[in-house]
């Protein structure tokens, strides 16, 4: 490798793993609190990107827009909740995975909702920073970096840090561990649960507007992000364990690490790339079921 | 559900120790016998109706053969979702992959120089054992490696899977022919003049009712076996199934192991039907794979007629909905209010429906008085209903306890349950 | 009881059935052995029919392989008339058989502990454990239960039964042992430890061995 290979892998892992990490911190969100998966979460964040594109596109900044999606966003988030959630009523979803087919579909439903309404063109965003303090971007040893990688990297960083300090510092995040290990106790301890439910699902789709507003300049805001990254994002989610946001987080640079490792070998490895990324997948799995930080549930007889 | 009559055994059961006596033989019940082959009757003369007055046309044909893979694809996918209760969203993958193994290895292993030159064929017929065994083979490595894996972990694992197969077509490209796919065979073109006969497109719609066909036999027996038992006993419990003799782990990845390659089979007739295969690109497997689970949803889990009536109804559908090629559009916004609503209003889906309804028309005739038909409950020799201890191949000490515990300590966490604690229990108290 | 099932690992001992220590072995095979159990909270497969449920039970009682199953083999069928016809004299012996096409979910709560010992009898354990069988039961109820797991007992299968219920315990077991708070702290005849001053100084949990 020479010194081109190693800052590419640099740059490219803390950047594909920043955008992967900030994708899961949504997926973690939903799960710490509810025990279920928002399968719709990566189309939240196509939505949360045309609403943030149709802003733009009416002559509003860049960062009022931010503000206006991200709130829309959360709306969307509860929105998801009450259409994919709400209509099972109580249910176990350690063992009843109905829910796995209403987020899905949910995902679905919005994706072909947009394309059918709007467009199936890729839209840009214009970038939060052009320059800082005059630096707009500079080459490393042939490797381009912009603001907008720089901004990424620290916006995950400070979105995980963001997010750990709620869960374990606030009565909020109090409320979200207390709904996770026992609805109904948390309910009788005069917790409102579904409250809190909507409030995650609030929190994951303001998480889904900073990321799509964040990673426009970079993906453009596209229907095809809404599978894909999604899915993509989520088996980083479940490598670093679900339910843990700094395995959100290691989970992305692991992967993001490890396809840029394998792409930087040769011309030709970069075929090998997904392979490898499934074999890292399962075998973290055999070895830790619920993931590298997850923490695998007792069971009861 | 099961048998009404209990079979005579006619050989003596090896290793439960005495011989039972021999049952009274049960009366046939004629009216149940009817009632339970009805359906597979009227389903194999609608396959011979249509395949003789449709039989030269293109279009319906090809609908139907769709409708009839995709029906067989939906029960395989049924044995593991309905029957044993584990969500797979990487079984269309199981589809393509099947394409390619019928494509790559069928004609293009029985034609290579090894072969016996009598034996050496190029009929794409030979790809249907390769497409299932290499399907099967590849559902089994992929469920040995997430059937330890709790609830929805293994879902995960098969959507990464999904993710993770079309990259394989890079890696092969010259086998698989790219991103672009590559053609298969048609089944007629071969040396071989009695394969050759029949070169319309009827031969591949028999072929697929044919498969259609054992799919059922086998789901049927399965369903009646103690494998398809215990692979329900694992969707309702897994931890009493543990205890009762069940090898979870086996169970669950011989259940995934029929439904790939029951799935795989389906890939090379939809090979042979668009007579070309591709992977897709990312994220199709997995809208494909949600597409088949909504058949069997929308039908009714754990039932066989369910993913078969799901599969025609919407294949149907579309093939009438396509005359406007617009509204593939809407696959997704179909499929995904289907799903939805299914979900939270019917999870049973029509066959449960169906059952309910029979159920409480049942229960309305017995408040009303009129005797209803039940099946009979098999009286038994004395014996058979006794409990027996464990017949041992030697004799054991009679001194010998049964259970001995030395030292037992069991601690959660820094509780401790159990300390040091030792037990005996002798035989027989 | 958890830990003699295989359910849980110990973290320390040694657990020896018929002489074979078996703490390598996972919960199906224990089966296999000859150790069945029964759960305190029940674990029926509730969408199944009763006769199913016992079926189930008598899973590794035939040998028959997955592809002569799917296929249909006589020998298949054979075996599964035999699994039945055993299947159908539990039910009958338990007392459910009146109710063996039924789903098992629709039972009454003592009727699916009833039928919970008729799985765990079908593969003739050698060993039968009892996880609080009497739990959540009327009186009249108990009582038939202390019928039926005489009836076991006198058929010559050791049973372990984990109880809270003083009338069930003494009433059926031969030896009796007191745990408090994970310890052992009496064993004997029934009358031995009615008497034991620990027991009555503690008498909080309570197992016994009949």
């Amino acid at each position: 490798m020479n010194s081109t290979d190693i800052v590419q892998v640099l740059v490219s892992g803390l950047t594909v793993g920043s955008v992967l990490a900030l994708v899961a911190l949504g997926y973690n969100l939903v799960f710490s609190t509810t025990r279920i998966v928002n399968f719709a979460q990566g189309s939240m964040i196509v939505i949360a990107g045309f609403i943030a594109f149709a802003m733009t596109r009416a002559g509003i900044p860049i960062w009022i827009a931010l503000v206006l999606t991200v709130i829309a966003s959360a709306v969307v988030g509860v929105l998801v909740e009450l259409v994919a959630i709400r209509p099972l009523g109580r249910f176990d979803p350690s063992t009843n995975v109905a829910w796995i087919l209403t987020t899905f579909s949910v995902g679905l439903i919005s994706i072909d909702l947009i394309r059918i309404t709007i467009d199936a063109q890729p839209h840009p965003l214009p970038p939060l920073l052009d320059s800082v303090f005059g630096w707009t971007g500079s080459r490393v040893a042939g490797v381009a970096i912009t603001p907008t990688d720089l901004l990424i990297i620290i916006s995950t960083l400070a979105l995980m840090v963001g997010i750990e300090v709620l869960q374990v510092r606030t009565m909020l995040g109090k409320a979200f561990r207390a709904v996770a290990q026992d609805r109904q106790a948390a309910s009788l301890m005069g917790i409102n649960t579904s409250a809190v439910v909507r409030m995650t699902f609030a929190l994951a789709g303001a998480v889904a507007a900073i990321g799509a507003v964040l990673l426009a300049p970079k993906l453009f805001v596209k229907l095809e992000n809404g599978l894909l990254l999604g899915i993509q994002a989520f088996i980083a989610a479940v490598l670093g364990g679900l339910g843990s946001t700094r395995g959100a987080v290691v989970g992305g640079y692991a992967i993001a690490f490890t396809s840029a490792i394998v792409k930087s070998f040769s011309q030709s490895s970069a075929r090998y790339e997904p392979m490898v990324i499934f074999a890292l997948f399962l075998g973290i799995l055999v070895i830790r079921p619920a993931g590298i930080f997850g923490t695998p549930a007792l069971e009861k007889v | 559900m099961t048998t009404p009559t209990i079979p005579v055994p006619t050989a003596p059961d090896k290793d439960a120790g005495p011989r039972f006596d021999v049952a009274p033989r049960q009366r046939r019940d004629v009216r149940g016998f009817v009632l339970r082959f009805l359906p597979v009757g009227l389903l194999i003369v609608g396959i011979l109706v249509f395949g003789s007055s449709q039989g030269t046309n293109v279009k319906w044909i090809d609908l139907a053969t769709e409708a009839l893979y995709l029906g067989a694809a939906a029960v395989g996918l049924n044995i593991l979702l309905g029957y044993t209760g584990l969500l797979s969203l990487g079984h269309a993958g199981f589809l393509i992959a099947g394409g390619y193994a019928g494509a790559v290895f069928g004609p293009g292993l029985m034609q290579a120089s090894w072969v016996p030159a009598f034996v050496q064929t190029n009929s794409a017929w030979f790809g249907v054992p390769f497409a299932f065994v290499i399907g099967a083979l590849m559902g089994t490595v992929l469920a040995l490696m997430c059937c330890h894996l709790k609830g929805f972990y293994l879902t995960v694992v098969t959507l990464a899977f999904g993710v993770f197969l079309p990259s394989l077509n890079e890696v092969a490209r010259e086998q698989l022919g790219g991103s672009a796919g590559r053609t298969v065979e048609h089944y007629a073109d071969t040396r071989n003049a009695f394969l050759a006969r029949d070169n319309s497109r009827a031969g591949l719609y028999y072929f697929a009712a044919l498969f259609l066909l054992v799919t059922i036999f086998v789901t049927w027996n399965l369903t009646r076996s103690r494998w398809g038992r215990a692979y329900m006993a694992i969707r309702e419990s897994e931890l009493a199934a543990r205890v009762s003799g069940v090898n979870t782990y086996w169970a669950k990845v011989s259940s995934f192991a029929q439904s790939a390659g029951i799935c795989s089979v389906a890939g090379w007739v939809a090979a042979e039907r668009y007579l070309s295969v591709q992977s897709g690109g990312g994220g199709d497997v997995q809208n494909q794979s949600f597409r088949l689970v909504i058949m069997v949803v929308v039908g009714g889990m754990g039932t066989i007629a369910g993913p078969i009536i799901g599969a025609f109804a919407l294949t149907f559908f579309f093939g009438l909905a396509f005359v406007q090629d617009t509204f593939r559009n809407y696959l997704g916004l179909v499929f995904g209010v289907l799903g939805l609503v299914t979900v939270a209003t019917a999870p049973e889906g029509t066959m449960g429906n169906i059952r309910k309804l029979v159920d409480q028309a049942k229960l309305r005739r017995t408040k009303r008085g009129e005797a209803t038909a039940t099946k009979p409950i098999p009286s038994v020799t004395d014996e058979m209903g006794e409990p027996r201890p464990r017949q041992h191949d030697e004799a054991l000490p009679t001194d010998l306890p049964v259970l001995e515990v030395v030292g037992l300590t069991k601690r959660f966490g820094g509780l401790t349950a159990l300390a040091d604690d030792d037990l005996t229990v002798r035989r027989g108290t | 009881m958890n830990v003699v099932s295989g359910l849980y690992e110990a973290s320390a001992g040694r657990i020896d059935v018929n002489g074979a220590e078996m703490n390598e072995l996972t919960p199906y095979r224990r089966n296999r052995v000859g150790v069945a159990r029964t759960f305190q909270n029940l674990q029926v497969w509730r969408r199944m029919t009763v006769l199913e449920n016992v079926l189930v039970g008598a899973h590794s009682r035939s040998t028959v392989g997955l592809t002569r199953s799917l296929l249909g083999t006589p020998g298949s069928r054979r075996d599964e008339a035999a699994l039945q016809e055993r299947a159908w004299g539990l039910l009958h012996f338990v007392g459910l058989a009146e109710r063996g096409w039924e789903v098992a979910g629709g039972l009454a709560f003592a009727d699916q502990r009833r039928l919970e010992i008729a799985r765990a009898l079908v593969n003739d354990p050698d060993l039968l454990l009892l996880d609080e069988p009497a739990a959540g039961m009327h009186p009249s109820e108990i009582r038939d239960l202390i019928d039926l797991i005489g009836k076991v007992r006198d058929a010559g299968i050791t049973v372990l039964l984990i109880e809270h219920h003083v009338e069930l315990v003494m009433g059926l077991s031969d030896r009796v042992s007191v745990l408090d708070y994970g310890l052992k702290i009496a064993e004997g005849t029934p009358a031995e430890v009615r008497t034991d001053p620990n027991v009555v100084k503690a008498y909080l949990g309570d197992e016994a061995v009949s």
